[in-house]
């Protein structure tokens, strides 16, 4: 039920509830009236919607072109299947809504299916057929809905009742009036709902998502569950992908697997490439790479591949120029991609010098397989140590040392190293705008190269408040 | 075997080609490298590994501190991996991960680096797994500890098959599946008539993988030359207590 004007309502009941006299529109006292029993649950629009946006996606396993029906007058909500090209998959058309009513059913949902030239009569026959599937024949005469009632027009409410009170209860009855003064008293849309239904007039379908053309499907007589059978179902996907890619000179950048588990949920999958590519080998290598972790339930019985991105990409050349930095470049590419579907994007990278004083910023990272310009140069500085701890270490000092002079010995880690010999100080500012004024003791750290008595070389630095800290370790 | 028909059938001299040869795959257990062999261009450590160099496409392992062990890793890369991509695979959240303005002074271009920062130890073994079995890379290193005989023995087999050389950099490696074993530790520099420091120093141990003869080198860096040189053999480990006597502090 929901909240309308005067009081709660019944938004959508069930067939027990329609027997006894319940429709939508109806008060929720007056339904209670009619059947004491009567369960009486608030309307969840935002649930219902989610629910059906899911059934729409699943329903894509019958054909890419599944569309939400917004025009749900009488509270039953609907989807449209656009099946052009491609019932025969499923043996034709009636086996594919004998097939897609049985699982629905299977799912508990009550469902009626219309099947039709037009969407319109498809809507017309699934909401007021004798039979749960309802199915228009082909090239059937206007006459053949002369016996549905006008709500079938899928017109508003109001439009309907005052048909209904001007005593026209059927198509036919409509059918039969001259169309100039139906157009005056309800507006252009009845003439329009009139040759939808005839197919006079074209009707399109939003699809949920544009239709892919690189999507391809494969469904399977008997569910599979063996990540080996997914990985081969896969591969032999992507043969077909990567035939089409290649017809078209382009690659897939992104690729969705969408795995159909026999419970009617989904599993998706998605690999990414660092550059366009159409190695079939390639990119079933990459499916099939974190396959083991998927969990198929209780069996696949259909997926869908796609590419969601794709690029230009030129047939390669480079082997007849004899260019072996191109293969080698494109290996590279391969392993960058395997490894970052493996560990994940971002775990992969390549250093370039940022141009910033402290040296824990000088280090900028960039993608591995980034556009390569001219090679960035590293700016000439002191030496460097080889690793550079995360943060800044606190250490303690045996005594204070002199300003430009590192300390006798110092405590890191539990561990005291006597000071053999140092180096230094340089002097490492930051620049103005850091917000410190110049000179005050945050703005600076003195550094010092110092190695201990054991040979061992460490990275000190003292900042303006005379604190020591380890910054690095050298070779 | 065969063997026995080759000795019948050849003439003396074969028996000392043989014996040459024999010689020369001490330590390389499992046959001759097929990717080739990479001399280090010192002469006393050259004189001491089989074939007279480091095999390409296998497993090395270099154990001892974080900073000496890059630092060597390095001299080795400087060799065995003269061009290509080097593959250097890390923990995240490591506390002292490598530092790429330092490479330079070890003659090793930042631009060839790719670094990977993986999860886990696991995950570390699996991604230097994965970049050995690509030959597009130079050589791939992994910072793991500690590592099993079964991990090792599959990065060996990797090596081998793609030809990419695989070091190994930690503390502990339970292995014993390497070519070669190094141990490297820093040690004292020498004095140097200026104020600050000279060339830093390590006591390199060949562990595994060696013929016979010393196998314990001074090992000296040069930061202006990026050249390495031996100083001077080392004997028994027993003999040359770690520790080296306290130099001046320069001012």
């Amino acid at each position: 039920m929901t909240e309308r004007s005067g009081g709660l309502r019944i938004a959508a009941a069930n067939m027990a509830a329609r027997a006894k006299g319940i429709h939508p529109g109806l008060s929720a006292a007056e339904a209670g009236a009619l059947a004491p029993a009567l369960k009486l649950v608030h309307a969840d629009a935002d649930g219902e919607r989610r629910d059906l946006l899911a059934l729409a996606s699943w329903c894509q396993r019958y054909t890419p072109w599944v569309g939400l029906d917004e025009t749900a007058i009488d509270g039953g909500a609907g989807l449209w299947l656009d099946i052009t090209g491609c019932a025969h998959l499923m043996g034709g058309e009636a086996s594919l809504a004998d097939h897609l009513h049985q699982r629905l059913q299977r799912f508990g949902l009550t469902a009626r299916l219309g099947l039709a030239d037009t969407p319109a009569a498809a809507w017309a026959v699934a909401r007021f057929g004798e039979t749960p599937i309802g199915r228009v024949p082909e090239n059937v005469g206007r006459q053949w809905f002369d016996a549905l009632p006008t709500a079938a027009l899928r017109l508003p409410a109001e439009s309907v009742a005052t048909l209904h009170r001007l005593g026209l209860r059927r198509i036919g009855d409509v059918r039969a009036l001259p169309r100039a003064p139906l157009a005056a008293r309800f507006g252009a849309v009845v003439g329009l709902r009139l040759e939808q239904l005839w197919g006079e007039s074209g009707e399109s379908i939003a699809p949920l998502r544009p239709a892919a053309s690189h999507r391809f499907r494969r469904a399977f007589a008997e569910p599979i569950g063996r990540s080996e059978d997914i990985a081969a179902a896969l591969t032999g996907l992507v043969a077909t992908l990567c035939r089409r890619l290649d017809y078209e000179r382009r690659g897939a950048r992104r690729l969705d697997a969408t795995l159909f588990r026999v419970d009617g949920t989904l599993v998706r999958h998605a690999v990414g490439t660092a550059r366009p590519s159409r190695d079939p080998g390639h990119l079933a290598r990459l499916l099939a790479q974190d396959l083991d972790r998927l969990d198929p339930g209780f069996g696949i019985e259909a997926i869908v591949l796609e590419a969601v991105e794709v690029e230009a990409l030129d047939s390669r050349q480079g082997v007849l120029e004899g260019a072996p930095t191109k293969a080698d470049d494109e290996a590279r590419a391969r392993l960058a991609d395997r490894l970052t579907a493996r560990l994940g994007s971002g775990c992969l990278r390549r250093f370039a010098p940022a141009p910033a004083q402290r040296p824990e910023e000088a280090v900028a990272f960039a993608p591995p397989l980034g556009p390569d310009a001219a090679p960035p140069s590293w700016p000439e500085t002191a030496p460097r140590p080889i690793r550079l701890l995360a943060r800044p270490e606190p250490v303690s000092v045996d005594a204070p040392a002199k300003a430009d002079e590192p300390p006798k010995a110092f405590r890191w880690r539990g561990a005291r190293h006597p000071v053999a010999r140092g180096e230094g100080p340089e002097r490492i500012a930051d620049p103005w705008w850091r917000g410190a004024r110049p000179g005050s003791p945050e703005a600076y750290r003195d550094y010092f190269r110092i190695e201990d008595e054991a040979g061992r070389r460490f990275w000190l630095f003292r900042d303006g408040q005379a604190r020591w800290y380890l910054h690095g370790l050298f070779a | 075997m065969n063997i026995s028909g080759f000795i019948v059938t050849q003439h003396k001299p074969a028996f000392s080609e043989l014996r040459r040869q024999l010689k020369g795959l001490g330590g390389l257990a499992d046959g001759m490298p097929r990717h080739g062999i990479v001399p280090l261009g010192l002469a006393p450590i050259d004189a001491v590994l089989p074939q007279g160099g480091l095999a390409r496409g296998r497993l090395h392992g270099i154990a001892g501190e974080a900073g000496a062990t890059a630092g060597f890793a390095l001299f080795l890369l400087g060799r065995l991996a003269e061009s290509g991509i080097v593959l250097w695979c890390g923990r995240e959240r490591d506390r002292a991960p490598l530092y790429p303005p330092a490479l330079a002074a070890f003659g090793f271009d930042p631009a060839r680096l790719w670094r990977v920062e993986a999860r886990d130890n696991r995950m570390v073994l699996e991604a230097m797994e994965e970049g050995l079995r690509s030959a597009a890379l130079g050589a791939v290193v992994g910072e793991a500890d500690p590592v099993g005989r079964v991990e090792s023995r599959r990065l060996q087999l990797a090596a081998e098959t793609s030809g990419v050389t695989a070091l190994l950099l930690g503390g502990r490696i339970l292995a014993g599946t390497e070519t070669t074993r190094w141990r490297v530790e820093a040690m004292p520099s020498a004095a140097v008539p200026w104020a600050g420091l000279g060339g830093a120093r390590w006591r390199v141990d060949l562990e595994r993988g060696g013929l016979a003869g010393p196998r314990a080198w001074l090992m000296e860096h040069d930061d202006a030359t990026h050249g390495f040189a031996v100083v001077a053999p080392l004997g028994d480990r027993s003999a040359h207590p770690r520790r080296g006597t306290a130099g001046d502090i320069a001012a």
